[in-house]
């Protein structure tokens, strides 16, 4: 394996969470080719359960599509959400990207509102990038309660450091999103969407375009006093250009605090969203909040659950 | 935490404040993982903004916990513990940004503010 080298760079960083992305949506779905397509041909999976038992798949021997089944083990849900949050990266010397994460595993039943915290793993990954983009080599997944030995600090590379890319961009959107919605800063809001946006949320039945249509929308949703304390929080973001724009499906999660300091898991749903760079500024041109859509529905607006 | 952390760092959560070298020990030693409590602490929705020779940034965060081993009740599942937002700084030098501070909140008060329940109260 060699030493540690130099930083990843933002465009490699963009590209392995796209990856970490597809292979959540992929098991989460139950979509196994897709799921296999995402790790080499030597791929190996290992997860260790907290009595210390380990189980393995791997490609070789035909036995990764089984860890998509697995993974869903133990528990019957409608739907379910695995998030990889705090990812740190290292390279290798031998081109390898060490990439560390967590994994809360969320699941719902009762479309989107009747939701449990399944689990929360720590994730190592080793990727490799081929002619066909980056893939998993070795996935070793350990849960909670194991012990939570991260991966290596990071190099600090000022070079790889800089730049910029569409996915970060897109990613502070949201982030800009969330932070306006839950602290109820209607012009925050108004100034991420487009001008002749459109708004969908069949959880709140409603469906409003441009300025208006749009403001009037998160102004009821703020008058809602039941609305405060709820934070929306995002994960697994997949991009697919659309010309100059992008489509980006991602993970909701809507935890609530309660005053007494309670929590609960309130929603768990998906956006599906058209973004466009204006101005120097990516906007939201269409946002489209409900349960899972079908992954091959690339029309706006056309929910199936 | 050494690697990531500048001399001198300060942790709060709410009002309790942890300053000084053992400051990062003594604050996981409360709200960390031990003593049959299994915690994860997840940042997100990450805002950051440049200020001289200092990043402030504010991130959503959550806490996962499983109940403890020993518990009669529920043993080893997994839950929410809590959600809020922290509020860093970071210092920049030739080694990379080095966390100056962090401080805990919960999801009430001043980020609640433009909510009318909380106009009300």
């Amino acid at each position: 394996m060699g030493e540690r080298t130099e930083n990843v760079e933002i465009e490699d960083r963009s590209a392995i969470l796209e990856l970490l992305a597809r292979v959540a949506w992929a098991a989460d779905e139950r979509l196994v080719a897709d799921f296999i397509a995402e790790f080499t041909d030597d791929a190996v999976v290992e997860r260790t359960s907290r009595d210390g038992a380990t189980s393995r798949w791997a490609a070789q021997d035909g036995t990764l599509a089984g860890y998509v089944s697995a993974a869903g083990e133990g528990v019957s849900v409608e739907d379910r959400q695995t998030w990889n949050s705090d990812v740190t990266f290292s390279r290798w010397e031998n081109g390898e990207v060490h990439v560390s994460s967590t994994a809360l595993r969320v699941g719902s039943g009762g479309g989107g509102t009747s939701n449990v915290v399944l689990g929360d793993d720590r994730v190592h990954d080793v990727v490799v990038c081929g002619a066909d983009g980056w893939r998993i080599r070795h996935r070793i997944i350990r849960l909670l309660g194991l012990g939570d030995e991260v991966g290596p600090p990071p190099v600090f590379d000022e070079a790889a450091a800089g730049g910029q890319s569409d996915r970060v961009e897109i990613e502070a959107l949201f982030a800009d999103y969330a932070w306006a919605v839950d602290t109820a800063d209607v012009d925050a809001v108004m100034q991420l969407f487009s001008v002749d946006a459109v708004m969908q949320d069949p959880f709140g039945r409603f469906a409003g375009s441009g300025p208006d249509g749009v403001r009037l929308f998160f102004e009821g949703l703020f008058a809602r006093p039941e609305f405060a304390g709820r934070m929306h929080m995002v994960s697994q973001l997949m991009l697919a250009p659309v010309g100059d724009d992008y489509r980006v499906d991602s993970y909701a999660l809507v935890p609530a605090a309660f005053p007494n300091g309670a929590v609960n898991v309130h929603l768990l749903a998906f956006y599906r969203d058209v973004v466009r760079r204006e101005d120097g500024q990516w906007k939201f041109v269409e946002r489209l909040v409900g349960p899972r859509w079908e992954r091959g529905e690339v029309d706006s607006g056309s929910k199936t659950t | 935490m050494a690697s990531v952390s500048a001399p001198g760092i300060r942790i709060a959560y709410e009002s309790e404040v942890y300053e000084g070298a053992d400051a990062m020990e003594r604050f996981a030693a409360v709200h960390g993982s031990g003593g049959g409590v299994v915690r994860r602490h997840h940042v997100n929705q990450l805002q950051a903004r440049a200020q001289g020779d200092r990043i402030h940034a504010r991130s959503m965060a959550m806490v996962t916990q499983l109940v403890p081993a020993t518990s009669p009740f529920g043993a080893g599942a997994a839950s929410m513990g809590w959600v809020g937002y922290v509020e860093d700084v970071f210092v920049k030098t030739e080694h990379g940004p080095l966390l100056e501070s962090r401080w805990f909140r919960r999801w009430a008060g001043e980020v609640l503010s433009r909510f009318p329940r909380e106009k009300e109260e």
